[in-house]
């Protein structure tokens, strides 16, 4: 597929949209970012036509390039360890232990803001690697080929991505609560 | 293969929070996006030539026959001029020297 009219692509664009929307507006929480990252997605995807030789599902390339797109973005805002820990904990110790508490499922859904903030605490490639695996439900395989790495990478990012969500979680809401 | 964290309780239930289900795309808003999506695509195939000409030399151009247009309409200040003449004022009368 070297060449393909502006119809076409629309159609293409309609098909994959969703799928694309929902991996960027999860990962990079902001509405506007969000949009503006997906639309991104599509123009890069439009002007690497050339590059698409067809041998794959156009929607597997689109997702990859969504996949490399929202980790540079993520590199690049620099969403790491840069809030201290203890302001965290002094800002939202109460609410993130009531979020996570068992009694409280709906608490937790009201305090969703609160716990997001803990996944803003993992390195681009943990964060990507889970929001792939619990939001698209994507096997260790399909995650190694989304993000270019091997199956071992996929396997560590994501073990240490939830050891250190378990970590943050039970230091903020203190160990009796979890 | 999952590693044991996978199915640990606590996070089953931030992953619950942090990645609800997707709710089912609203076909307006698809539109809209992929309205948005061709309205770049359509910028973004406009040669680089043709923007520079829409943005620099258009409006250069224009600018530069506004001026030529100025200089050749205005009339020129001369000074021996018969109109100059008549304008000029009369130092003699001001001064109260005979006619």
């Amino acid at each position: 597929m070297a060449e393909i009219d502006d119809a076409a692509f629309a159609d293409l664009v309609r098909s994959h949209a969703p799928r694309v929307r929902a991996l960027c507006a999860a990962t990079l929480r902001s509405d506007a970012e969000a949009d503006d990252a997906a639309q991104e997605v599509f123009l890069k995807a439009y002007r690497s036509l050339g590059k698409f030789a067809g041998g794959s599902d156009f929607g597997t390339w689109v997702h990859r390039i969504a996949v490399n797109h929202c980790l540079d973005l993520l590199r690049a805002a620099g969403r790491r360890r840069s809030d201290s820990l203890d302001a965290l904990l002094e800002a939202d110790a109460k609410a993130l232990g009531a979020a996570l508490s068992e009694e409280g499922p709906a608490k937790a859904l009201e305090d969703r803001d609160t716990i997001e903030r803990l996944l803003d605490r993992l390195i681009p490639e943990q964060r990507l690697a889970l929001t792939l695996r619990e939001l698209e439900g994507l096997s260790y395989d399909e995650i190694a080929a989304a993000m270019s790495c091997s199956l071992d990478s996929v396997k560590a990012r994501l073990k240490r991505a939830r050891a250190d969500l378990l970590d943050m979680a039970r230091h903020f809401s203190g160990s009796e609560n979890v | 293969m999952n590693d044991e964290l996978d199915q640990d309780p606590l996070i089953r239930r931030l992953a619950a929070t942090l990645f609800p289900p997707a709710a089912a795309a609203d076909p307006r808003s698809t539109e809209a996006f992929v309205a948005r999506v061709m309205a770049r695509v359509e910028a973004d195939s406009v040669p680089f030539w043709e923007k520079f000409a829409g943005r620099v030399l258009a409006p250069a151009l224009a600018v530069a026959v506004a001026a030529l247009l100025f200089a050749i309409t205005v009339p020129s200040y001369d000074d021996d001029g018969p109109l100059d003449v008549a304008m000029a004022v009369d130092s003699d009368v001001i001064l109260g020297v005979a006619p």
